[in-house]
């Protein structure tokens, strides 16, 4: 067995075979000194070469976080009608682009003189308290509960149209450049009386669109939507000690809301999880517009968007309407009949880390 | 005028002087430091720069050694180092060329016109460069420190600034890299 040691030594001495060439260094060659300000810049150029790269490849990657993160971040924003919400990237695009007109979803059809039915009469005549917030009066005005309205009234003996249905023609989405509503699923409700009405898909004049059918689930009560569902939907603490109260919960896809009636005071809550989508842009509308804009931050550290809806008359009740966005999650919650502190107190009570 | 013109003298004979401790330290060092510079940059050029700046730094800084033992180590931990700086930059990472592939022309038939005896050397001095060029650079320049400059554990250690329990780990890996890659079985104690 040969020694490594020898033969290592022999090999070295024959480096030439690998390209090593002989060479002859001259001291005046070392001490030139032009040549060692070559070797620095060298140096340095190569060094700054490698920063360079790194820097380049710092902010590619960075920014390609934040650009992601941020087309994760949910926006809301309050307008003259109410919460219009979208992606970061959708929102930014929104408020880029001009004004233009708007397209309203495809559910909304406007009703005719012999088919509409006021709010209150049609509230009155179902006799329920699971109405949907949108055919009360004064409550929030979503497009696609609009829908729903315009659409069960079809075999009712109906009348004039109410008030707000004359203003739906004038419903400024339009004017606002608000971006087209998110895709309609058409609801089942289920009344009182255990009847379901079909919701038959409508179009606006001169529009057709696909709409998914998507699986709409109404419960009766918090502990049945509870032991049906497996949700993330955190609830407000509310106990009224009269034992008064009314729980409703509708699930439609990713989509969730509960109405709680408590001696004649409403509250709505309400959820999307956007998680599974690439981009959204939505609205929420409450007839008559909305005014005073505020902020509130809970002691976790979430910060609600407030506002009321506008007032018609004196007796009207108050109505407070908040919007939050946790994560990928937007929540709103709508107070009717409620004092701004009593709001305050059960919006804290609701637990938006969840939503995290 | 006198005393200007001896100033001046004066101050050629001392660079002349310079020169000549620095040609003698060239004819001395030279092929050692530029084997060094070779094993780890495999590129002519780029060992003569490092050579020649390594002389420079010598002369520049005027160090005074105890012995020839310290300053001999002294060049190579300065050769090393320069070697370094050029191997850090990621254009000269993806510059490096493969052993072997610098093999000039006319060694083929040089071998095909040997002594058999001779061509058996020659092919198993080529195998063992090629194995030694394959190894990571930090294990490269402890097997060759060690077998080729002779020098011990610790005087590697002092040169390449690493512990010497780090240059023992580092030379039984790479003599295991060199008994898998090499055909031949040596003895490496």
């Amino acid at each position: 067995m040969n020694d490594f040691k020898d033969c290592y030594q022999s090999a070295v001495e024959n480096m030439h075979m690998l390209g090593m060439k002989e060479i002859h260094i001259d001291a005046s060659s070392c001490m030139d000194e032009s040549r060692h300000s070559r070797w620095v810049i060298r140096q340095m150029r190569r060094t700054m070469t490698t920063a360079f790269s790194a820097a380049c490849l710092l902010f590619v990657c960075g920014f390609g976080t934040v650009k992601a993160a941020e087309y994760i971040e949910n926006v809301i924003k309050v307008n003259e009608w109410g919460f219009e919400s979208a992606d970061a990237a959708t929102m930014a695009r929104n408020e880029a682009g001009t004004a233009g007109p708007c397209i309203i979803s495809e559910e909304v059809k406007l009703p005719q003189e012999d088919e509409a039915v006021p709010l209150e009469e049609f509230a009155a005549k179902e006799g329920t308290g699971h109405a949907e917030a949108s055919v009360e009066s004064g409550g929030s005005a979503r497009v696609n509960e609009v829908a729903e309205m315009a659409d069960v009234t079809e075999a009712e003996d109906v009348q004039k149209p109410a008030a707000w249905e004359e203003a739906l023609p004038e419903m400024p989405l339009e004017e606002a450049g608000l971006e087209k509503q998110k895709a309609i699923q058409p609801e089942e409700r289920l009344f009182e009386d255990g009847a379901k009405e079909g919701v038959s898909e409508q179009t606006r004049e001169g529009e057709i669109e696909e709409i998914t059918e998507m699986e709409v689930k109404n419960y009766i009560s918090f502990e049945e939507f509870k032991k049906n569902e497996d949700i993330v939907f955190p609830q407000p603490l509310i106990s009224t000690g009269t034992g008064g109260e009314d729980v409703n919960v509708t699930v439609c896809g990713d989509w969730a809301m509960a109405r709680y009636d408590i001696d004649g005071k409403v509250i709505w809550v309400e959820r999307t999880d956007y998680a599974k989508t690439t981009g959204h842009a939505s609205s929420k509308v409450f007839p008559g517009g909305v005014c005073n804009e505020r902020q509130y931050t809970t002691a976790q550290g979430y910060v609600y968007t407030l506002v009321d809806s506008v007032k018609e008359t004196e007796e009207e009740q108050l109505q407070i309407h908040g919007a939050v966005t946790v994560g990928t999650y937007e929540a709103y919650i709508d107070f009717m009949g409620y004092t701004e502190e009593e709001a305050i107190q059960i919006i804290e009570s609701i637990d938006l880390s969840e939503y995290e | 005028m006198m005393e200007k013109k001896n100033g001046k003298a004066e101050v050629s004979v001392s660079q002349a002087a310079d020169m000549e401790v620095l040609q003698q330290k060239i004819n001395t060092y030279s092929d050692l430091l530029y084997r060094i510079a070779f094993l780890q940059l495999r590129n002519n050029q780029d060992a003569e720069d490092v050579v020649q700046e390594t002389f420079y730094q010598f002369i520049k800084r005027k160090q005074e050694f105890a012995t020839p033992e310290h300053e001999k180590a002294w060049l190579i931990k300065v050769t090393l180092n320069g070697c370094r700086k050029i191997w850090r930059s990621a254009w000269h990472r993806h510059m490096d060329a493969a052993p072997g592939e610098e093999l000039p022309a006319g060694m083929e038939e040089s071998a095909g016109s040997a002594m058999e005896e001779d061509i058996l050397k020659k092919e198993r001095n080529r195998e063992i460069m090629e194995a030694v060029m394959k190894l990571p650079r930090r294990y490269r320049e402890v097997i060759h420190l060690f077998y080729f400059q002779q020098m011990s554990i610790k005087e590697i250690g002092a040169v390449t600034k690493r512990k010497e329990s780090t240059v023992t780990s580092q030379l039984t890996r790479g003599r295991e890299l060199l008994k898998k890659n090499l055909k031949e079985e040596y003895r490496y104690e």
